[in-house]
């Protein structure tokens, strides 16, 4: 770079940093990350939940959108909590949950808490 | 609506019943490791498998499978302050999430209010200004786990959080090159992961003009010198240092410059916080007003000694761990050994910004066997510094309590 010429640089980039009271973008001299296409595959884990009552309403209403494991970690909720959890995922999240297998599906985890 | 790389279609409700009806016929023994951790959750359940088994992942503690919500153990927080990017948290809401992304299909849409509505390519943005920052990625509900009341939602212990060096372009410079119009107020932002539903709320979130212009808010392409895992957002993500992570839109795709502030579910009625201080209310309270979760706060943790240890009695104790500002600096990293009534300052450790993990060492005397109960309290550079009691809101968010370790001092 000749003489000039820095200077006039120097000079646009001193102006320029005066003016912009926001933080100037650092210049990062490495190499960006090599971006390449990626594919992966997840795993699948568990299929259905574990035996209890009303199972069978459990998995046919919930399997299709989660796996069971963050349901089986929530701690042990009274029927009107897990109630308000099940509407939540019929309202909020539109899963598909006939009114008679709320009840059922409530029921499921009530009585394995209390085991 | 532009098109979307790699978008499945959603699920109809027919096609969902006959996904449930094959699950529910399958008692496929799950492929879990042999390993696991206790998260020591009160009430529990606190067990959790460790898994290795996703790609680009190491051992992670499983939350959940499908959609994938992976914890990082705690002692990789002992041993990085950057978290390597294959030991990163993981959090989904949807399960149709990216598992293929083309970087020569892939496309950034930026439309709305706008001058020139733009669709740009990854060598697009590799060839803008490029800007490095050092940010914690920090779960709304990290540490929900510990709640008392317990509350509903994903049971993470205290490692939903990680923190990384991110590369990639300023988010002002790309809506600088649109030309937001006068009048727009906030700006959207949408990933290629989509509802399983035809009519669920597909997650996206906003930010206010001002914010998304600040020159901080950037969109990344590195971390920690590496491409994105695709679990945690390849190819692009938002990055919003010193706010949760639910801002932090993953495979980033859309940007959509709004008119009025965003009135979408994951806006308008998720994610949102008491506007008390701490976000604390009393459970079982309602009618209070809300705000959407912003800014995160003070927390720290001793890494190097596990909650209930036993150790032997030697002159002192070496006690380590990480602070973080929140939003601000650390200042100070404080260790009481009497419950609160004093406080000895830890020794801190390099400084890599406002938004990054900063390491902490401290030596504790010891002079006889016996039970001692640790406390850890970051104060940062506004002088904002951690409660000692902790905060309760039925979301489970912005947990940021004083942490203890209690151990067993035995004889020598």
């Amino acid at each position: 770079m000749t003489r000039p010429f820095f200077l006039a640089a120097l000079a646009m980039l001193l102006g320029s940093t005066a003016l912009n009271a926001a933080p100037v973008p650092t210049p990062v001299p490495t190499p960006a990350p090599a971006l390449s296409s990626k594919e992966i595959t997840l795993p699948e884990g568990r299929f259905a939940f574990p035996p209890g009552k009303n199972v069978a309403t459990v998995d046919a209403n919930c399997i299709a959108c989660h796996s069971p494991s963050m349901a089986l970690a929530q701690p042990a909720f009274g029927a009107a909590q897990w109630k308000a959890i099940i509407l939540k995922m019929r309202d909020t999240y539109k899963a598909p949950i006939a009114e008679e297998d709320i009840p059922k599906i409530v029921s499921y985890f009530t009585s394995r808490q209390s085991r | 609506m532009p098109p979307r790389n790699n978008r499945t279609p959603a699920l109809g409700r027919r096609q969902l019943l006959q996904a449930g009806l094959w699950g529910a016929g399958l008692l496929a023994t799950p492929a879990m490791a042999a390993r696991s951790v206790n998260l020591h959750l009160p009430g529990g359940p606190s067990t959790r498998s460790l898994t290795s088994a996703f790609p680009e992942k190491g051992e992670m503690i499983l939350q959940r499978s499908r959609p994938p919500l992976l914890e990082t153990p705690m002692q990789v927080f002992d041993e990085h302050v950057f978290t390597p990017n294959n030991r990163f948290f993981v959090r989904w809401h949807w399960s149709d999430i990216p598992t293929s992304v083309d970087v020569n299909r892939f496309r950034l849409h930026l439309s709305g209010a706008v001058n020139k509505p733009l669709s740009l390519t990854l060598a697009d943005l590799l060839k803008m200004p490029r800007m490095e920052m050092a940010a914690i990625n920090q779960c709304s509900g990290n540490s929900r786990g510990f709640f008392t009341p317990r509350v509903p939602g994903a049971q993470w212990g205290n490692g939903a959080m990680g923190n990384a060096r991110w590369e990639g372009v300023s988010l002002r410079h790309v809506l600088d090159l649109a030309g937001v119009r006068a009048g727009a107020v906030a700006v959207r932002f949408g990933g290629l992961d989509s509802a399983l539903v035809p009519d669920g709320p597909d997650f996206e979130k906003s930010l206010t003009l001002d914010h998304a212009r600040d020159g901080e808010v950037m969109l990344a392409f590195g971390m920690n010198g590496e491409s994105l895992p695709l679990l945690n957002g390849f190819p692009l993500r938002l990055v919003v240092p010193g706010w949760y992570s639910t801002y932090w839109i993953k495979a980033l795709d859309t940007i959509k410059v709004l008119q009025a502030p965003d009135d979408n579910f994951w806006m308008a009625k998720a994610y949102r916080i008491p506007t008390t201080p701490d976000a604390n209310v009393a459970p079982g309270s309602s009618g209070y007003p809300t705000v959407p979760i912003s800014h995160m706060v003070p927390r720290s943790w001793i890494t190097n000694i596990a909650d209930g240890a036993t150790l032997p009695l030697t002159p002192h104790l070496a006690v380590r761990g990480i602070a973080m500002g929140g939003d601000k600096g650390v200042a100070r990293v404080t260790l009481s050994r009497d419950g609160g009534k004093s406080w000895q300052e830890a020794d801190l450790g390099p400084d890599f910004g406002n938004y990054s993990f900063r390491r902490f060492t401290s030596s504790i005397p010891l002079t006889a066997p016996g039970p001692l109960t640790l406390m850890v309290r970051c104060t940062n550079t506004d002088g904002v510094h951690q409660p000692l009691t902790a905060n309760w809101n039925p979301s489970g968010f912005m947990r940021n309590k004083v942490e203890s370790t209690s151990l067993e001092i035995r004889p020598a």
